[in-house]
């Protein structure tokens, strides 16, 4: 490499690199109008993009034997959440977890025409049978489908799973619509 | 704790002959997580463990939707102290799940 | 109602709630690219399955710290080259590039495109790396990320960093001029 660097440039390799890690900004017009200078910009670029297109290329099967062992390390770990109480029978304690409510309302709303749970709260004290809980829920709703009637069913649903399941006092199901989805035939939006 | 094993056994056995309950979970979280352990596939599910007030329970159990939770899960602690030959001294049954369209026990079928 | 189609957004949120079924989907989704990303970091398959595993489980834990769901794929992708990368560090220094595993490179001058030859290429250039300035090369390059995040995965200063990113630029430039 000759002193003037990159085609008489006076900048190095280095010097390009940094460049091309900044975004090319500030713009150095030494750089940008010089034709050999452009010419190792390019092919880094490339470069970067074939190695990209090398890693997608050899995203190959995993086994499903592999796959199985994530799934089995990770539906052992219930997310079980508080125990809300059930009733206390005679020395016998009955509770429900959090988690199975949560699971439950999900499963409600899975349920409903163009309704996709997100995510489901519980908040409150859960000892305090006075108080009274708030439930959250965020849903998706898809395309096409009346947004508020989709969160009117969502939360009668929601109510009668709770009462059907818990003791708790609701003092409120809040419904609110996350986001819209729509299901194209090539696979789903993303 | 090998003797309870056969105790521990028998409350599973009666959970599963319970009407409403689906599905018998491990009723305490396991100690390791280590990947590639193969878990004792024979290994009972509700705990049993013993001190000097006598026996300490704790099952953790799937009820169908189609019945009151509170109601499967007494049918479940009346069925664990039948099975033990008396109520223990403690006995925590835990829903942690509540499957949809389960129907009754037997009929399988998770949603 | 399939969740096979779901955003990752949505799922994200479900997994983090509990539900396991939508994280496997995310890891049905991800996993094969996190494999192949793990496998050009460490050079050995056997090390990337283990690797993503791992990535995997801790992310299943840590869920419910990620703060935008629709980037759970890049947040996981983080995970994936800390633990890849951990285990580069743990390993002692790889001198003979015969002890890495190459993929089986597909022969046959009929199918060869030019595109092809360049990944095949580019494929043999990167193999020849010393593994640290590889292992810059493929953080910045795929991985997108940034000389800090480079530099605290790797356990260097940002400057040595930029120094491994210019000399594996320096090093694939003429390695992919002799091929061409």
């Amino acid at each position: 490499m000759d002193d003037d660097g990159i085609g008489g440039s006076g900048y190095t390799l280095d010097d390009l690199s940094d460049y091309l890690d900044r975004g090319r900004m500030p713009a150095i017009p030494e750089i940008d109008a010089n034709p050999e200078c452009q010419a190792v910009l390019d092919s880094l670029a490339r470069m970067s993009a074939v190695s990209k297109e090398l890693v997608d290329a050899e995203a190959a099967e995993v086994e499903a034997s592999w796959f199985d062992a994530v799934m089995r390390e990770v539906t052992r770990e219930v997310r079980a959440g508080r125990d809300i109480p059930l009733a206390d029978d005679e020395g016998a304690r009955l509770v429900i977890t959090e988690g199975a409510i949560r699971a439950m309302v999900r499963e409600t709303g899975d349920a409903l025409p163009g309704v996709i749970v997100e995510r489901t709260r519980i908040v409150g004290d859960l000892d305090d049978a006075e108080e009274g809980v708030r439930v959250e829920v965020a849903i998706s709703v898809a395309y096409g489908q009346r947004m508020q009637r989709a969160a009117d069913h969502m939360r009668r649903a929601t109510a009668d799973a709770l009462a059907t399941h818990t003791p708790l006092r609701i003092a409120s199901i809040d419904v609110t619509v996350d986001s819209l989805h729509s299901f194209d035939a090539e696979g789903g939006e993303r | 704790m090998s003797d309870l094993e056969p105790l521990a056994r028998r409350v599973d056995d009666a959970l599963r002959a319970v009407d409403g309950v689906v599905d018998v979970y491990a009723a305490r979280p396991l100690a390791a997580r280590v990947l590639r352990t193969t878990l004792d596939a024979d290994a009972p599910l509700s705990a049993v463990t013993e001190n000097t007030d006598g026996l300490t329970v704790e099952v953790s159990i799937g009820v169908t939707d189609a019945s009151p939770s509170v109601d499967t899960a007494r049918r479940a602690a009346i069925a664990v102290g039948e099975a033990l030959g008396g109520t223990p001294a403690s006995l925590t049954v835990r829903v942690s799940r509540v499957v949809r369209d389960a129907g009754a026990v037997g009929a399988g079928g998770v949603a | 109602m399939t969740l096979a189609e779901a955003s990752d957004g949505i799922l994200a949120q479900r997994a983090a709630d509990g539900d396991a079924v939508a994280f496997g989907v995310l890891v049905r989704r991800h996993g094969p690219f996190f494999v192949a990303f793990a496998t050009r970091l460490t050079g050995s398959r056997a090390d990337a399955d283990d690797a993503v595993q791992e990535a995997l489980i801790t992310a299943w834990d840590k869920l419910d710290e990620l703060t935008e769901p629709e980037s759970v794929r890049a947040w996981m992708l983080r995970i994936v080259s800390r633990k890849a990368t951990d285990r580069l560090r743990s390993r002692r220094p790889v001198a003979d590039i015969d002890e890495l595993e190459l993929p089986a490179t597909v022969d046959g001058p009929e199918s060869q495109t030019v595109a092809h030859s360049q990944l095949e290429a580019l494929r043999g250039a990167l193999a020849t790396l010393p593994e640290e300035v590889r292992t810059a090369w493929l953080l910045r390059e795929v991985g997108g990320y940034s000389y800090d995040e480079i530099a605290e995965q790797t356990g260097v200063p940002a400057a040595t960093v930029r120094g491994r990113l210019a000399r594996a630029r320096r090093a694939l430039l003429d390695l992919m001029e002799e091929w061409r």
